[in-house]
Formats: C-alpha cells, structure tokens, sequence
C-alpha cells in the first residue's frame, strides 16, 4: 500500500469517524462507555449535512424560514421571562377554547397579533359571534406579536392564501394599502348603510386610520402612552400624590427627591425609562412636530421625508440623558429588547422605580403585579410629560383589522359582517373593560360593563381624559410611511448610541437614524406602482 | 474494494475511490488493457465508456430522493438569493428594478455612503467566531481528557459533560436570558465588579457579545464534547502503553500521542463550530432582539433578518447572504489550506 493511497483511505477514515461520532453520541451520552461504532453511511450524511448548513444558511430565503421559528420562540421567551420575573404578570398560558364551526356556514380566517390573556379575550368576542349567528364561522389564527403578523401576511403576499381579516398595528398601515390586497371598510361602509359607526368612533382613533379621507381599516384595540408613579413613593417623600408632574422639568424636580441611592448605586429610579421609539413620536405630537412630510403623508401625498431628527425629538432625547447624568434614573436598554418591558414592569410593582413611561394597554398588569409584590406600590397614572410650553397632544397606537381580497363575495362579505360586529359598542366595552385599551366607539362609555370599569380603575379616565383633550392635527393623526414598521430599529439604536455617548450630541445621533431612515423610505416609495 | 487490489492506485482518479465497487472493477481493468493491442484498447474504452454512463444513470436514480430535496430547498433558494441580490423588491418579494451591484457596494462601503454597519456586522461577526470557538474547543478538549480518566461513576459525569447537547439553542437562549436579566440579579456582582454604567451584562457595549458568546460557548459544548471525546477513544490503546514502557508522563503522552493524533477531529470541529458561528441568529435574537448596545452584537445573520423581515429588503437581504455566504466559504478554504498540514492523519 502506497504512502499516498494510505494517506486517503485515512481521511475518510477520519471523515467516517468524526461523523459516526455524531450519530453514536446518543449512545454515548446513555452508556457512558462505548466504542464509537463507525458506518460509511453516517459519515457521508454527517459530511454532506455539514456542507448543506454552509449552503443553507446563506440563502435568503431558507434563513429566513429558519428565523422565522427563532422569532416565535423569541416571543415565548419574552412571555417565559415575563412570568418567571417576581412581578411581571402570568398571562394564561392555554389558548381559550374556540366554539366549532355549525355546519353549512362559510368559514371566515382571521390572523391576529394577540398572545396570553389579550388572545383569550379576544377569542371570548369571536365565541360569541360564532355563536350568536350560523351564516359565517370565524377561525382565529394566532401569532406571536404584531411584527410576526405583518411578515407573515407579506410572505402570504407571494404564495397568495391570504387570511380574510387580519389585526395589523398602526405603523403598518400604509404597506397594507400598498399591498392592494385589502378592500377599504369605507366601501362596506357605504354599501351597508352604516355612517353611524364611523361617526361614533373616537376622533383620534379614525383619523389615525383615515388616509386621505379613506377610513382603510376597523380600529380593534387602542392605546395611548401615560406616565406611571408610585402614589406611595409620592407621600413618602412630601410630594402630593394627586398632582404628579405633567412637564419635563416638573418630572426632573420629582424625581431629584423620588430617587434613593446606595452610594453611587440607584436602588430606587426616580424616573426609569427604555428607549422606545413609540415614545419619541408621542413627543412629536406633544409639541405639534412633524415626524414625516409633508403632513405626515395625510393629505393625499405620500411621505417621502422622515423629520424626526429636528428640535423635538432632540428635546426628548436630552431629556433623557440629563435625568442619567443627574443621576436622578436608569435606562433599561432598547424597548425592543427582550428585557426592558419586564424589568422595568417589576421594578414598578417592586418599588424600585417612582415614575416611568409605558402604554396604558399595560395599566391592569401593572394594577395587578404590584398587588402581588406586596411591596405596597400605589399605581398612580398621569399624562405623558411634555416639554413646559409645549401645546400637548398624543398619537393613538394599537392596532385594527383588515379585510383583504380574499375569497369570494360571501366571503368578504361575512369578513365585513364579523368586522361590524366587533366595532359594535358591546365587544368594545368587554374588550376595554378586560384589557386596558380604549373603546375605540364613544358609545361604550354609556354600558355599565365600561362604567364599572372606570369606576374600578379610575386611573384608565386619565388616560381617556388626555386623549379627549389631544386637538386633531396632522402631528397628533401620527404619521403613516410605507417603511414605518422597520424604523423603530434605527430611532432606538440612535437613542442608545446618545445614552451611551457613541453620539456627541442627539442631533448627530437622530441625523444619523433620519438619513438611513430616508434612504429606506425613498427605496420603499420606489417600489410602489 | 480497497486500495491493495488496485495495482496503481495513483493512477486512480479521487472520486473512483468514492465509488461503488463496479467502478473499481472497472479500474482494475484498465492497466492490463495498456499490454493489449490497439483495437482491444479501443473496445475496451467505449465499453468503459458505456458503463460509466450506465453507473451514471445509477447514481442519479439512487441519489434522486436526496437530490430532489437539495434541489428544492437548497440550490434553488441558493441561486434564487444570487438573483434577487441584484434587484429592488416590493414587500411581497416580487423584484421591481434592476440594482447593479449597489447592494454589494452598500455593504462593503465602497459606494462613499459612510455607511460602515454592515462591514461592521462582518467584523462583529468574526469577533463572535474568535471568543467561541477557541475557547469551545479548548474547554471540550480539556472535559474530554478528564472523562477518560478510569474512575468508577465516570459514566455520570460524560453524560453532565454531554447534557447541553440535548438542549436546543432557543431554550438554552431562554435560560441564559433568565440568567443575565437584571431583575434576576444573578450577574449584578459582574455588572458591579467591572463597574459598568448600564444596568446589565447584556445592555452595555464592552459585554454584550462576551456574554452571549459565553452562553453559546456552554450551549456548543456538549457536542464539542461528545465529539472530542470519540476522538480521543478511537486513538489505539496500545500507544498509550508503549509510551509509559518508554516512561513518559500523563502531560507527555497527552502533548505527543492524544493531540496530534486528535488533529483530524479538531479540524473538523474548528470548522463546523466557526461556520456555525457565523450563522448564529437564535441566541442573539432571544438574549438581545435588535443590533444590541452600540451594535455590538450585530452579527451578519441579524443584519440579514432586519433587512428581510423588518425592512422587507428582499434584495438586500439576499445580498448580505450572498456576502455571508463568501466570508465562510473563503474562511473554510483557509482553515482547510493553513490546518490541514498540521493534521495527523493515523
């Protein structure tokens, strides 16, 4: 046998045997003592396996089949650490039961954004449709989070099996008009006689989904951002608990004697915070700021600029960073991140931060997790601060549903039905008072079920208060871009690289978000016809 | 079939070594046939011919299913991300407009953009493979060298050493997450004893990626292991021996027979653990979910996954990919030239 064929049955020795290690490891792993039993056969599929990984990986494509499971599993694990987190809620876990569908009626898919409570919540209101009529059978289809419902819908774009209705957030709203695969609720509207529902909505929650006059799509659940305090931590330090700072200064001056320090340590944040860009837009309108132009793509013209690096979102961002230099609180990362919610949610309810900034959506697991911490927190809500001269005014956030060109007249006419059904004032109250987000119709406000609630949580009437008292403006409709639903990445990486101080100053930090921003905004606009 | 029956085995082509048996017959046949005349050799060689042909056809039939798989699901992805890095898309996928190449000069820079995240992403991403995968394999070569050690429970602790290699990388990510989250406070003594300004390992820039390289370098390990120590078990016993007769030591026997001869396996764990690297996304998007403090952990693969699901940047994502897909091929060409000389192969 020569030196070189030696050489060569070798190495497939050494492929057989590294790839037969991997098949026997199982064995291995049981036995603890064994002699790695080699085939061909497994070297070659180990060998060939590895190569293909190389391969597949690189391929957009199957990357992102693989990504797309990751996120899911990401989602759980929010929700995992959530629960396993001292205060955080415990949503229940098992999806609520569904009802099944009565023979002989057409069956109505509708993809929702909703996981734990909010999805059972909403599965009770689909029971009850499905119940209470056997022309049409609604099928929910649950996925992890908003993100996760939009990219499906896009990837369903392709393969054309669309759902029927679908729950999309806010800042989704311009790509589901581009898609073209939607019907606009207008046109039910107006065929099926029913201007009333519109004319009931809540103000800022239609204009938020009326683009250019069009009303796209039926708002479901809505949220306005709002300060939270520790009324306890109020009293404690002389502060009136029942008038909570409402001005950036004002909020500065509180937490300057809210704050408790072990050394150079906080232990209790006078004002804890992530960086969410939701936040930054709320401040926009807070000081009638223009997040995109012209009119934040409101008044017929598509937006092709992105603004959100000038005076306001730069006073917010200085904000920000004075409460870490004075020491006064903490930033607990990007919002998007998997730990700011829940730490900063236990924090509150624990009693280790006076005031924060969060969704009101989130009022009854805060009400709840601090009744839970036993640490004697007293949720108290106020008005998202604002700058001292600033007019005021907030951005609804949430999200609606759609119906899409899916199926035949029937079917999207059973899509409306369903639709109309849940924008009735009933589903609104039940929705609301078991939630946290508004009606989105002013009529739910006379049901009990909505007056009880309020009168339990009195804190949500803040909440509806500042949103009654927002003027309707383009800066307070918020803005609607086609790239919307990718730009929190680069807002929040911009607010980080200041905090951190990679950005000399908030204006280099935004202008460096707005130009990436843009060019993503032009390319988007590019592409569509 | 092997190499003795073959009277020049140089003359062999590589791949007839990895062929079926008929072939190798085949193979046989041609030496004698050079001392046969001329119209013998002519025959003889459209015959050849015919059954290499034949075999061919074989081939393709056996390795159908596969083939229709790989197709499916691995060339044509592949070819079509080579395709669409060069196009606009609109959200649905569908391509708009040619690009050229500007997505590839984006990425590299080289389009006077000042845009340097993505080469950036590239270097992060190397820094990734640097903390892991030397370390990795260290600690695994260490573990299994003391899991050979005759000691009666031994079992017990190759299966603990082993244990990690049942748990997938989302769930150990979902561990890990608890571990570094500051409200578990399970790492604020390391947050206080470097004395960090952010409130958590995985929230500021200088730990950021060593926290999750640590937490991949746990979760690799104990396949790095099982690996490792196969290696180590099929090195033959009697070297051992005849070096104690020869009175060497525990550290010299592992330096002069269980490592070099443990080359080959370390090859290939190098190379699989740094492509492996290079394609982590899962504890990146469950430990930190965006490009993390200061894009400190905005590995390649990350990039990849904003520009196609957030951005909708079919074109671009597919770009990254292509660029991806480069980096590792061009690294694995290294490994493989600069490695493999130093490999013993038994």
């Amino acid at each position: 046998m020569s030196e070189e064929s030696k050489k060569r049955l070798s190495r497939r020795r050494f492929v057989t045997l590294t790839g037969g290690a991997l098949v026997a490891s199982g064995i291995l792993a049981a036995c603890g003592d064994n002699t790695a039993t080699t085939a061909p056969a497994a070297a070659t599929t180990a060998a060939g396996s590895a190569t293909t990984a190389a391969g597949s990986a690189t391929t957009a494509a199957a990357g992102a089949t693989t990504a797309a499971a990751t996120t899911a599993a990401a989602g759980a694990t929010t929700a995992a650490a959530g629960a396993t987190t001292a205060a955080a809620p415990a949503p229940t876990a098992t999806p609520y039961p569904t009802v099944a569908q009565a023979a002989g009626s057409t069956k109505i898919v509708f993809w929702h954004g909703f996981t734990g409570f909010n999805a059972g919540i909403l599965q009770q209101i689909v029971n009850k449709y499905n119940t209470t009529q056997q022309k049409y059978y609604v099928q929910t289809v649950a996925n992890s989070n908003y993100d996760d419902t939009i990219a499906k819908f896009r990837t369903a774009l392709a393969g054309g099996d669309l759902p029927n209705v679908v729950q999309i957030y806010d800042i989704g709203t311009q790509a589901m008009i581009d898609t073209k695969k939607i019907i606009p609720v207008s046109d039910f509207i107006a065929k099926d006689n029913q201007q009333a529902i519109v004319d009931d909505i809540e103000p800022a929650v239609a204009s938020y989904y009326t683009v250019n006059k069009v009303l796209y799509s039926m708002p479901l659940n809505s949220s306005t951002p709002v300060m939270y305090y520790n009324k306890a931590a109020f009293k404690e330090v002389g502060l009136d608990p029942d008038k909570p700072p409402t001005t950036f200064s004002a909020v500065m001056d509180a937490a300057k004697k809210l704050v408790k320090k072990d050394g150079d340590k906080i232990t209790r944040g006078g004002v804890d915070f992530s960086l969410y860009g939701w936040i930054l837009e709320q401040e926009h309108a807070e000081q009638g700021a223009l997040l995109a132009e012209p009119d934040n793509g409101r008044s017929g013209t598509r937006a092709n600029k992105l603004v959100f690096n000038g005076e306001a979102g730069q006073t917010y961002l200085n904000f920000l960073k004075s409460i870490l230099d004075n020491g006064l609180g903490r930033s607990w990362g990007r919002h998007s991140g998997t730990t700011a919610n829940t730490t900063i949610a236990s924090n509150f309810a624990t009693g280790q931060t006076a005031m924060t900034f969060e969704s009101i959506a989130t009022l009854r697991s805060f009400i709840s997790s601090a009744a839970s911490s036993g640490k004697g927190v007293d949720v108290g809500v106020a008005p998202l601060p604002k700058p001292d001269n600033a007019p005021g005014g907030v951005i609804i956030g949430g999200a609606s549903i759609w119906i899409t060109t899916q199926g035949d007249a029937n079917t999207q006419a059973g899509a409306w039905d369903f639709v109309k059904f849940t924008a009735q004032p009933e589903q609104q109250s039940f929705f609301a008072s078991n939630t946290g987000y508004y009606p989105t119709r002013k009529a739910a406000y006379n049901l009990q079920e909505m007056k009880d609630a309020l009168a339990k949580y009195p804190q949500f009437q803040v909440a509806i208060d500042q949103l009654h008292n927002t003027k309707a403006s383009p800066a307070t409709a918020g803005a609607v871009f086609g790239s919307f639903s990718g730009s929190r990445q680069n807002v929040e990486a911009a607010m980080d690289n200041f905090m951190t101080g990679k950005a000399s100053s908030a204006k280099a930090a935004l202008d460096d978000a707005a130009n990436k921003e843009n060019d993503r905004l032009t390319e988007y606009n590019s592409t569509v016809k | 079939m092997s190499a003795v029956d073959r009277p020049d085995s140089k003359s062999a082509q590589p791949f007839d070594a990895a062929m079926s048996t008929q072939t190798d017959e085949v193979v046989t046949i041609t030496p004698s046939s050079q001392t046969t005349s001329p119209d013998e050799t002519f025959s003889n060689s459209t015959y050849i011919r015919r059954r290499r042909w034949q075999n061919f056809g074989w081939a393709l039939l056996y390795m159908a299913p596969a083939l229709i798989i790989f197709a499916a699901f691995t060339f044509w992805p592949f070819f079509q991300s080579i395709y669409l890095s060069f196009f606009v898309t609109d959200q649905a996928g569908q391509t708009v407009r040619f690009n050229d190449v500007q997505y590839y000069s984006r990425i590299l820079n080289l389009d006077g953009s000042g845009r340097t995240e993505y080469l950036q992403s590239i270097w992060v991403t190397i820094e990734f493979s640097l903390m892991v995968v030397p370390l990795g394999i260290v600690v695994s070569v260490a573990l299994a060298v003391l899991a050979t050690a005759k000691v009666k429970i031994i079992g017990v602790f190759r299966t603990i050493f082993t244990s990690s290699v049942a748990i997938s990388v989302a769930s150990a990510s979902v561990i890990w997450a608890l571990i570094y989250n500051p409200s578990v406070k399970a790492t604020q003594w390391l947050v206080d004893a470097l004395h960090l300004k952010s409130q958590g390992l995985l929230l500021d820039a200088s730990t950021a990626l060593p926290s999750v390289a640590f937490m991949t370098i746990w979760t690799s390990l104990g396949f790095n292991f099982i690996i490792t120590l196969s290696g180590i078990q099929a090195i033959p016993q009697d070297l051992y021996e005849s070096s104690k007769i020869d009175g060497a030591n525990g550290w010299n026997s592992f330096r002069f027979i269980t490592l070099p001869l443990l080359t080959p396996t370390l090859l290939f764990l190098f190379i699989i653990s740094t492509i492996s690297c290079f394609q982590a996304f899962t504890q990146f998007n469950v430990l930190i979910a965006n490009e993390g403090p200061d894009g400190s952990t905005n590995v390649m693969v990350y990039q990849l996954f904003t520009a196609f699901f957030k951005d909708t940047r079919y074109g671009f994502a597919s770009a990254i990919a292509v660029v991806l897909f480069l980096v590792v091929l061009v690294l694995t060409l290294i490994q493989y030239r600069l490695l493999d000389r130093k490999v013993h192969y038994q």
